[in-house]
């Protein structure tokens, strides 16, 4: 380069003496010499050789459109310098030939003709932020003719700005808002603003989108409006994130409205509580009343705020949720009912705990209705513990039976087999004879009895008492007029207390009361003397103390009087079947009683039975 | 046979002394023997009668107070008498029943058969057991 600038340094002064900017390019567009000018308005200095003069700077044209800088001289154009800033210069370009007149390169003087610096600036440096604007910006005549068109209005809507503009901006309306150009232009003739007016418009592919509009006047330099810019905001996906907030909460009002599921919150810092309409149903508050943790403990039940407590401390030292059910006083009517309270700790960064936040709920009818279910499952229970107990008994006694049957009801019938059989060895003498059909006839009316006492027994056993109202004086009456010939021989006495009237079978309490005194009767050798009192428990329970002086028995064998068959007494000396006592507690169990005795050997038997009033 | 025996029947049921006298007087008319209906009277009897020594025991099971089993483990504490065979008899063929007396002294057990020809070889089986090891 520098051999076909044979007066290089004369080059360089002149261009330094030159009063505006300038340099020289070689052949290729890279810059060679350059002056102090330059640098000033360039903002800095190029490197030679190495920087094009056509990339150096970035130039626009006045509406901020892009222009490929023209060699072709004079042109008028902004730049922007390295530091942002923009200047309106006026660039001379000139080829220059070598000294055989061949293409050399080029000299470019510039001018900055930036008549009102800022101003200037400023006109540029909107047209760029148009330009790059992610909003659409457009611009409009009077008529509503659309005379520019940006990036982000493509973006926005679709069209290029060569589809656009000279196009009536009518063409971005649906059908059902036409009317509202003529009226924003109404207003912009008036010189008038209009901000984020939110409607719908019409994409190039017909899709209905949200917009949020902001109009403004331009005036041309005498102050005439001449159209408007409108900013346009895409904003439907605000919209739809707006629309999916409001559905949210409108289905959960929904559903706190349709569970009646009360929400609050607490901050523990102040002692401040916010609760809802429908907490305040529940607790039965009124909305002026305030609330504090002192005012709503003196609703809980009292046994159950410890345990709140507890709960929410626990809450406190674990991840902060929390969940209760318990007892509160309403209030307004001082009502008992249960509630479920569920609820999450905010905490602080030093893990102070913030805010609660929580919801409740009247869990009073689902409560009520479990603990009715328990007392179900209770009382099925203790049906099935009294089911189980009478199996139990049921089953004793028929062990009972099959010993009966394998034993007792064998005994008089092995005897009756032996004693005709010694009849057969003794048909000569009729004094044997005699004797041993005596005790044959003997065995089989005992044979006789067992069997009819057995069915006494297992009739008790089966049949449910029928429950009456019961003199027990009249039917120790009757029991005693069965009984007067056999007391009256014996010289026998029965004194009574006035006895009470209790709930029972009047034929079965006949029958405890015959056997009891035929037991007295049977085991005494001296007048039979019986005495009958009667002592009140409690006002449930009355017991009645049958008392004799017969033969009694030992202290050990109190229990085993009362089991079927079991004879204390040898069979001949006493005659009996053995199951009178066995009746008299079937009975007494029968009528929900119990009967137990003690006994004194050769002074007497007392019997204790205790019936429920 | 042996013909001056004497045998103590403890058994509360007339008929059956009744009917274990005659099957005894069958076997030999010089048997002698006595009878308890108590278990109770029967041990207080047989302390009490210092030179009474029989020659062998039948002990009914099931008696209203002492039942047979005290009464034979009562028999056996007797210094006098613990050697003197005793034959329980009874109308239980409980196997429990048998194993449980023999376990407390028993020399035998004898069912109270319903025919009286077999109840009689049982008590003559048992006498000549007696006189064997007499």
């Amino acid at each position: 380069m520098v051999d076909i600038f044979p007066h290089i340094y004369s080059y360089q002064q002149f261009i330094d003496d030159l009063p505006v900017a300038a340099c020289t390019c070689d052949q290729g567009g890279y810059i060679q010499l350059f002056n102090e000018k330059a640098v000033r308005l360039f903002g800095r200095a190029p490197a030679p050789g190495a920087e094009k003069w056509t990339d150096f700077w970035k130039e626009f044209g006045e509406d901020g459109s892009g222009l490929e800088l023209n060699k072709i001289a004079p042109v008028e154009t902004f730049v922007r310098k390295p530091d942002g800033r923009h200047r309106h210069v006026r660039i001379y370009n000139r080829s220059l030939s070598g000294p055989d007149g061949s293409p050399a390169g080029s000299i470019h003087i510039i001018t900055d003709i930036t008549k009102d610096n800022s101003e200037e600036e400023g006109t540029t440096h909107r047209a760029f932020i148009v330009q790059s604007s992610y909003d659409a910006i457009l611009s409009i005549t009077l008529e509503g003719i659309v005379k520019s068109w940006n990036e982000g209005a493509t973006r926005i809507f679709g069209y290029a700005a060569e589809e656009i503009i000279g196009q009536p901006v009518t063409k971005l309306l649906p059908p059902d808002r036409l009317d509202e150009e003529p009226a924003i232009l109404e207003h912009v003739k008036k010189g008038e603003r209009v901000d984020h007016f939110e409607t719908k418009r019409l994409t190039k592919c017909k899709r209905l989108i949200d917009i949020s509009l902001t109009i403004s006047p331009i005036k041309d330099s005498a102050g005439n409006i001449i159209g408007a810019s409108k900013i346009a905001r895409d904003i439907s996906e605000q919209k739809s994130m707006a629309r999916i907030n409001r559905e949210r909460e409108e289905l959960f009002r929904m559903a706190v409205e349709s569970t009646n599921i009360g929400s609050w919150e607490f901050y523990p810092r102040t002692s401040h509580f916010i609760v809802s309409d429908e907490s305040r149903k529940i607790w039965g508050i009124e909305r002026e009343a305030v609330i504090s943790i002192p005012y709503l403990q003196h609703l809980v039940h009292e046994d159950d705020w410890e345990m709140l407590k507890r709960n929410a401390l626990h809450a406190m030292a674990a991840d902060g949720k929390f969940q209760a059910q318990f007892r509160i006083y309403r209030a307004d009517t001082w009502e008992l009912r249960w509630v479920k309270v569920q609820g999450m700790i905010f905490f602080s960064e030093n893990r102070e705990p913030e805010r609660f936040i929580g919801t409740m709920l009247d869990i009073t009818a689902d409560k009520t209705f479990t603990d009715r279910l328990e007392e179900i499952v209770n009382e099925r229970t203790r049906e099935l513990i009294t089911l189980n107990e009478q199996l139990r008994r049921s089953n004793d006694e028929l062990e009972q039976f099959a010993y009966i049957a394998s034993h007792d009801l064998q005994e008089p019938m092995r005897k009756v087999q032996t004693f005709a059989e010694l009849i057969e060895k003794n048909l000569g003498e009729p004094e044997l004879l005699e004797r041993y059909a005596g005790r044959i006839k003997a065995s089989s009316a005992r044979m006789i009895g067992l069997i009819r006492d057995v069915l006494d027994f297992s009739r008790l056993s089966k049949v449910a008492v029928q429950l009456q109202e019961v003199d027990l004086n009249i039917v120790l009456r009757e029991a005693m007029e069965t009984w007067r010939p056999e007391m009256e021989k014996r010289n026998a006495a029965l004194q009574s207390d006035l006895l009470p009237v209790i709930k029972g079978n009047a034929d079965q309490l006949y029958q405890l009361f015959h056997n009891l005194i035929s037991n007295s009767l049977k085991f005494c050798e001296k007048p039979p003397l019986i005495h009958i009192s009667v002592s009140r428990l409690h006002h449930q329970q009355v017991m009645i103390v049958f008392r004799d002086n017969g033969i009694g028995f030992e202290q050990k064998y109190a229990e085993k009087i009362f089991h079927i068959f079991s004879h204390l007494n040898a069979v001949e000396q006493y005659s009996g079947t053995g199951i009178g006592l066995a009746l008299c507690r079937k009975i007494v169990e029968n009528h929900g009683g119990a009967i137990t005795a003690t006994g004194i050997p050769r002074e007497g038997a007392t019997f204790f039975i205790s019936f429920p009033l | 046979m042996k013909s001056t025996i004497t045998c103590v029947l403890i058994d509360d049921d007339i008929d059956d002394q009744e009917i274990f006298l005659y099957a005894m007087h069958e076997i030999s008319p010089d048997i002698t023997c006595r009878f308890f209906s108590d278990g109770d009277v029967a041990v207080r009897k047989l302390k009490e009668e210092k030179d009474f020594l029989p020659d062998c025991f039948f002990i009914d099971l099931n008696m209203p107070r002492m039942d047979g089993r005290t009464c034979l483990a009562e028999i056996k504490k007797i210094d006098r008498l613990k050697d003197v065979p005793v034959a329980i008899y009874t109308t239980s063929a409980d196997p429990k029943d048998m194993e449980e007396t023999r376990n407390a002294g028993a020399d035998d057990y004898i069912i109270k058969e319903a025919s009286f020809d077999d109840l009689k070889p049982r008590l003559v089986s048992f006498l000549q057991h007696i006189e064997e090891n007499g």
